[in-house]
């Protein structure tokens, strides 16, 4: 036998190598398999001893890629001459509608041949070192980009390292940091195909920044912000809560003359706190203005929550935001919380994905479903249901309507927003293009009826005439994986202060989350049990992001690595507990005692 | 003489056992049909079923006996029933609940047979066993033994370029 270096010079193709051999005249089933290394012969299981033509009649019920799947399980089928001219030949002709994409559009995705997408999709998963990029519908190896990101590494971070793509991003600028929407995706299935849930995958994308100073030198401030990612129906909705801790001595009283002024200038407060992502800033200076009259407000008492801003949803993207601002003795937290439709995690496999009688576009599940025309003779008429996902694309929200899986539709695109102008389609200009022309009859903002009618233009054999039609998620659907919450890693030491100000008065502070504090839209997908209400007057006030403490002890996940005395086996988990309360109250005496000398 | 339907046929499986059954049943097979058509007198002479064992050959016939009333198979279903795996009926998909040894053989035996409604529920039967299955799933589903060695795997990932270096 050769040595294997000959055998597998990766420059040479196999296979071609094979068919010169045919021409030698030597049989290619029985020359193909002895090119390969020999392993003691075993007994053959019988689909591979089935004869080629009864092989060919099980193939005919595959779609392209479970013959794929099927031909690399041995060397044996992988080798049957047939069976490999019938996947090659229809991935080629899936393929092809590659060759013209240049990379241009981020969300391109969709144009790459989902027989290819969904074979990729397969073998990621015997392939734990390599994932399935849905951009070129490749196999990359894995990589490890940082789970968050500043604006420098995202704008080097590319979602696929064979198209120039700047990927879909979260960016929440004010605090330097960036989320990869495909990342995530990734992160999502992989999580629900391993534990069959998403409680992983809450759990290892929780963020907390912990208290930290303020950025801009000289102010004295804290600022933190904490970020949880929510999961209904495998829809993201990402849930910030950003906070800014200060003295109240920093504050000035109002004269008549003059408001009161606070080292939280008007500028300050809107380069921390960002309810939402859209560029316009007209909610940053909306907020902003709420804020400072909150903050001047003569109604504040001490150990209460005293002000609540109403939910308010930004009119362009899927926000819903809510100020508060918590008063403690020595000091306030303003308390930012937002929520924002991200889009669906779901990742498609073939075909057979979600049949639907009706077109729907819904909130926030965001499915578009269309009925559509095959574009080959041999795929299915099937109902295709498509994840839509919002972006702010040059100042202009877009909900693509293609995320993955479409043979047939490049592109669909559609405007939100209160004034309900349609906006111009975009997307990748392949053969054939189809492009659709958007007619928004009605747009309202989340939680309404939405209706949007879409009419294609250019293409005849695909006349499909969509009517979309919005329902909110109905109560009875029950959500595929049930979110579990998980508190984030809280690391922040609240009292060690280096500018002098820290929570004092309060040994513990609890993190929970009122059940109003969701937004209405909410409440109905994210039932939260009510929480004891602790804020009589004068006592602690309740601040914060996290949910109930009966979810706080999710379930250990292999992400997340949970410290020994939390984990509380019995008295090491109350003996650690003591410690860490000694050590929280001597540092706050040290504290008090550096500042009065 | 009796009536076609009445009439019983004698099978011999290649184990050598006689399995008596009712000629419209066994008809259905299209390799009995034509021989008794070919040498007249049915019910006299045993048909030797060559390549079928009894085991195999009592379900074929089990089959059989639940389809004899179906309509006779049309020529162009082939073209009709190409997508619609999962379209299997939930009697015939209880029928097909037997080991894979087994639904093999009865596969081998309706394609011997030439039953041709039987060897497509058999062979939609398998294809959902591999339908969104990944090559490593489909292996443990079907107990192949995975025979590449780790460099064959890659080569082959180069050759068809699902796999990206970087």
């Amino acid at each position: 036998m050769l040595p294997s270096i000959f055998l597998f010079r990766p420059t040479q193709n196999c296979r071609t190598r094979l068919r010169a051999n045919r021409k030698m005249h030597i049989s290619i089933q029985r020359f193909f398999p002895s090119k390969m290394s020999k392993k003691p012969t075993q007994k053959l299981a019988p689909i591979q001893d089935l004869p080629t033509t009864l092989l060919l009649n099980v193939v005919k019920y595959l779609p392209t890629h479970s013959v794929v799947a099927l031909s690399l399980t041995c060397k044996t089928l992988y080798g049957d001459e047939v069976l490999y001219g019938t996947w090659k030949t229809a991935l080629r002709k899936d393929q092809r509608y590659d060759a013209s994409y240049n990379g241009s559009n981020s969300l391109g995705s969709s144009i790459k041949s989902l027989q290819t997408r969904s074979l990729t999709r397969l073998l990621e998963r015997d392939m734990p070192s390599h994932f399935s990029c849905d951009i070129c519908s490749r196999l990359h190896p894995q990589r490890d980009p940082l789970k968050f990101m500043t604006r420098a590494d995202c704008d080097s971070w590319g979602a696929c390292t064979r198209y120039p793509t700047q990927g879909n991003w979260l960016h929440y600028d004010t605090w330097d940091l960036h989320l990869n929407f495909e990342h995530l995706c990734q992160t999502f299935s992989r999580h629900v195909r391993d534990t069959g849930s998403a409680a992983a995958f809450i759990a290892s994308n929780a963020f907390s920044s912990g208290w930290s100073p303020g950025r801009y030198s000289g102010l004295p401030w804290k600022e933190k912000l904490d970020l949880r990612p929510m999961v209904h129906d495998e829809t993201l909705i990402m849930h910030t809560c950003q906070r800014i801790l200060f003295n109240k001595r920093d504050i000035r009283p109002a004269t008549n003359i003059r408001p009161a002024t606070s080292c939280l200038q008007p500028r300050t407060i809107s380069s921390v706190l960002k309810p939402c992502q859209c560029p316009c800033g007209t909610n940053a200076a909306d907020l902003l203005n709420k804020v400072t009259s909150m903050l001047h407000g003569a109604s504040r008492k001490v150990g209460s929550i005293s002000t609540r801003l109403e939910f308010e949803k930004c009119k362009t993207c899927l926000t819903q935001y809510s100020a508060n601002i918590h008063e403690h003795e020595e000091n306030l937290i303003i308390c930012l919380d937002a929520w924002t439709t991200v889009g669906s995690l779901r990742r498609y496999h073939g075909f057979d994905t979600k049949p639907a009688n009706m077109p729907t576009i819904r909130y926030p599940g965001d499915y578009l479903t269309l009925k559509t025309m095959p574009r080959f003779p041999d795929y299915p008429a099937v109902h295709h249901t498509f994840p839509t996902t919002v972006y702010s694309i040059h100042n202009k929200p877009h909900a693509t309507g293609v995320w993955t899986g479409l043979s047939c539709i490049p592109c669909v695109s559609l405007g939100l927003g209160p004034t309900a102008e349609p906006t111009a389609t975009f997307g990748p200009t392949v053969e054939p293009i189809i492009t659709f022309e958007p007619i928004v009859e009605s747009m309202v903002a989340f939680g309404s009826k939405f209706t949007a009618t879409f009419r294609t233009k250019s293409n005849a054999m695909f006349n499909a005439h969509i009517r979309a039609t919005t329902k909110l998620l109905e109560p009875a659907s029950v959500p595929k994986f049930k979110p579990t919450v998980r508190r984030p890693a809280e690391s922040e030491d609240e009292s060690e202060d280096g500018l002098g100000y820290g929570i004092r008065n309060e040994p513990t502070i609890e993190h929970t989350i009122e059940p109003k504090a969701l937004p209405p839209s909410y409440r109905s997908l994210f039932p939260t049990k009510p929480v004891r209400q602790t804020a009589s007057e004068g006592a602690k006030p309740q601040i914060g992001i996290v949910p109930p403490a009966e979810n706080v002890t999710a379930p250990p996940t292999p992400d997340v690595n949970i410290p020994a005395q939390t984990s509380g086996r019995g008295n090491e988990g109350r003996l650690g507990r003591m410690i860490e309360a000694l050590r929280g109250m001597f540092t706050r005496v040290a504290g008090r005692k550096g500042r009065l000398s | 003489m009796s009536s076609t339907d009445e009439q019983k046929i004698i099978l011999v499986s290649s184990d050598g056992v006689n399995i008596e059954t009712a000629r419209i049943i066994a008809e259905r097979s299209m390799l009995i049909k034509n021989m008794i058509d070919d040498l007249g007198n049915p019910g006299e002479e045993p048909i030797p079923i060559m390549n079928v064992s009894e085991a195999v050959l009592r379900k074929v016939l089990e089959w059989c006996d639940h389809h004899k009333k179906d309509a006779p198979p049309e020529k162009d279903e082939d073209a009709e029933s190409r997508k619609k795996t999962t379209d299997i009926e939930e009697w015939d998909q209880k029928f097909m609940q037997v080991d894979q040894e087994m639904l093999f053989e009865i596969i081998l035996a309706a394609n011997y047979m030439d039953i041709k409604a039987l060897l497509d529920v058999g062979c939609k039967t398998v294809a959902n066993m591999i339908k969104g299955k990944s090559p490593e799933e489909i292996r443990k589903t079907f107990n192949i033994q995975n025979d590449f060695t780790p460099e064959e795997e890659e080569q082959i990932r180069r050759e068809n370029e699902w796999a990206e270096d970087r």
